[in-house]
């Protein structure tokens, strides 16, 4: 008696170092989007504040259906049209118009939930950055 | 008809003269001296980065107190040296020379010999450097320099070191390591080191691609674009041979003194998703032009590219196509490694493989920032992986600092370049072996 009255407090110790250890894991932070510099003093100064959400958060955003979607149309925008990016490919006029016109397609396709068109599409557009040499 | 040939070939003439210039370093004139063992007559003074600064102490106060390191380690500032990338360490007075993807690179020197750099000051000055990314130092005292398009050799770097005009004989001419026309500024951190099997120069030479098109397969493969290629370090018979190939982008390899095998890292695709395809530790199982190790139909790891998907592997590729020895995380960006053959770390690190994560830069949680160690089994292959030194990514996930080369010191201790905070760090064991 003593034994199964022993085994069954074990269990329950370490289901609950489980859940608070799964808990505690789905509460840590996940921030990104931040930049920092160091100053000529030493001193760090933030350029441009985080944002954060939870781990649980982060998963949900990597399973989610419309996941390649969303993550294709940012990359497209990070790599061809925000300036740091645009910047780092040797693109021709052409070039950036068929990115974006794929964009556009994919981005409509994927908001009308196809979404297998819409990554088809802007999957497309990132082959063309992709064999676009860098700078 | 004739005349029209001429005028063709000579405008043909000019612009594949300016296109072969179009990062020239443009200082033919001062290589021509300092090769010959002359001065260049050049009023140059080297800059000097001062090392007792607010700015120093503020980063011992501000990142130091951040690394975690397993007990009995600690890490100090060794030097402050802006835009830092990787490292050579010099066999006699113990100087670090430390390139930068910019124009300049660092030597820097303990002259009281209390491990911390007294002097970091310009290295070479009257040379005009492009992307000076990669030192190396062999055993028998030569320095070398590998940069954007070009290998530079510098003989007893350690004396000539302290003068504006050190001796500089180039063993790759500018232009001559790659075709001009495939220059570029990304992926161009080239990485050199020593084979002590066949006392060689090895050179990593990424391919300016996020994924290459197939079109540009015929030529990279015989430059050695995205592989790695070998060479004489004294000019001569250059004798100069690809060894690898399909790599993507490789900014850090070593030589394994055990064996002599060759272990390189590869930065993978962007633009697939946050996780996926992972970055690579690889060991080469033999050095040769057909040994392939998957780009650009691998992304990374056994992930195919999504240009190259469904598209059959060429048979060459494939019968010689190298799996990576350890997968890492995606997006960490894995530079810089080395081999410890020290004695002041415990024996469980001995030849042990250190190696830095830069960090991402496009991943919606951030990773990496840090340094690892892998671990070997009895037949060298990777056994276990794990990181060594973390804390440079904050809870924010902003960057205190983004590691970039693992060199290890004159005295077993270990050093880390760092590019965002433009500093060294040394990390020794003080603890209980």
């Amino acid at each position: 008696m003593k034994k199964i009255f022993f085994l069954f407090v074990v269990i329950l110790l370490c289901s609950s170092i489980n859940g608070q250890s799964a808990n505690h894991s789905n509460q840590t932070k996940v921030c990104s989007g931040g930049f920092t510099k160091w100053t000529k003093d030493g001193e760090l100064e933030v350029v441009r504040p985080s944002k954060c959400m939870t781990e649980k958060e982060y998963q949900a955003y990597l399973s989610a259906p419309d996941y390649q979607c969303k993550y294709y149309l940012q990359s497209i925008w990070k790599e061809s049209e925000r300036p740091y990016g645009k910047k780092q490919y040797q693109y021709t006029e052409a070039k950036l118009a068929k990115i974006k016109q794929l964009k556009e397609e994919g981005k409509a396709l994927c908001d009308a939930g196809k979404l297998k068109e819409g990554e088809a599409k802007l999957k497309e557009a990132i082959t063309i950055i992709s064999w676009t040499r860098m700078n | 008809m004739k005349h029209s040939f001429k005028l063709i070939s000579g405008i043909a003439c000019i612009l594949s003269l300016l296109i072969s210039n179009a990062y020239s370093a443009g200082d033919a004139e001062q290589i021509k001296a300092l090769s010959s063992f002359k001065k260049t007559g050049l009023d140059v003074k080297g800059e000097v980065i001062p090392q007792d600064t607010k700015y120093a102490a503020n980063i011992k106060k501000n990142i130091l107190p951040n690394i975690k390191l397993p007990q009995g380690f600690k890490i100090e500032l060794f030097a402050v040296a802006p835009d830092a990338r990787h490292m050579a360490v010099g066999r006699n007075k113990g100087t670090v020379w430390i390139g930068t993807r910019k124009t300049k690179v660092w030597q820097a020197t303990d002259r009281d010999m209390d491990n911390v750099a007294d002097t970091v000051d310009q290295f070479a000055p009257t040379v005009k450097f492009d992307i000076p990314n990669g030192p190396c130092y062999s055993d028998d005292g030569h320095l070398y320099i590998a940069e954007r398009n070009r290998v530079l050799w510098f003989p007893a770097a350690e004396y000539f070191m302290e003068s504006p005009d050190t001796v500089a004989i180039p063993i790759i001419d500018q232009g001559k390591l790659i075709p001009p026309a495939e220059e570029s500024y990304n992926h161009t951190a080239r990485v050199c080191a020593i084979s002590k099997k066949d006392n060689k120069l090895y050179v990593s030479m990424g391919q300016p691609f996020n994924v290459a098109g197939l079109e540009k397969y015929p030529l990279y493969d015989q430059v050695g674009i995205g592989g790695m290629i070998r060479f004489n370090r004294f000019p001569g018979n250059l004798d100069r041979e690809v060894v690898a190939i399909g790599i993507r982008n490789s900014v850090g390899h070593a030589f394994n003194p055990k064996d002599g095998s060759l272990w390189f890292t590869d930065n993978q695709v962007d633009g697939m998703g946050d996780e996926t395809p992972p970055g690579e530790l690889n060991r080469a199982p033999r050095l040769a032009s057909d040994v392939w190790y998957g780009h650009p139909y691998y992304g990374g790891g056994d992930v195919r590219t999504d240009e190259y998907k469904g598209k059959e592997i060429p048979a060459a590729y494939a019968k010689n196509y190298v799996k990576p020895q350890v997968e890492m995380i995606a997006h960490a960006a894995d530079l810089g490694m080395m081999f410890y053959t020290g004695k002041m770390f415990p024996k469980k690190y001995h030849n042990a493989i250190f190696s830095a994560q830069h960090g991402s830069w496009n991943a919606v949680k951030p990773r990496g920032a840090r340094v690892m160690v892998t671990y070997l089994d009895s037949k060298g292959n990777a056994k276990k992986t794990e990181p060594f030194a973390e804390g440079w990514l904050t809870e924010m996930g902003t960057y205190l600092g983004r590691p970039v080369d693992v060199q290890q010191y004159v005295d077993g201790s270990i050093l880390v370049s760092d590019d965002k905070a433009g500093v060294i760090y040394r990390i020794s064991y003080d603890g209980k072996k």
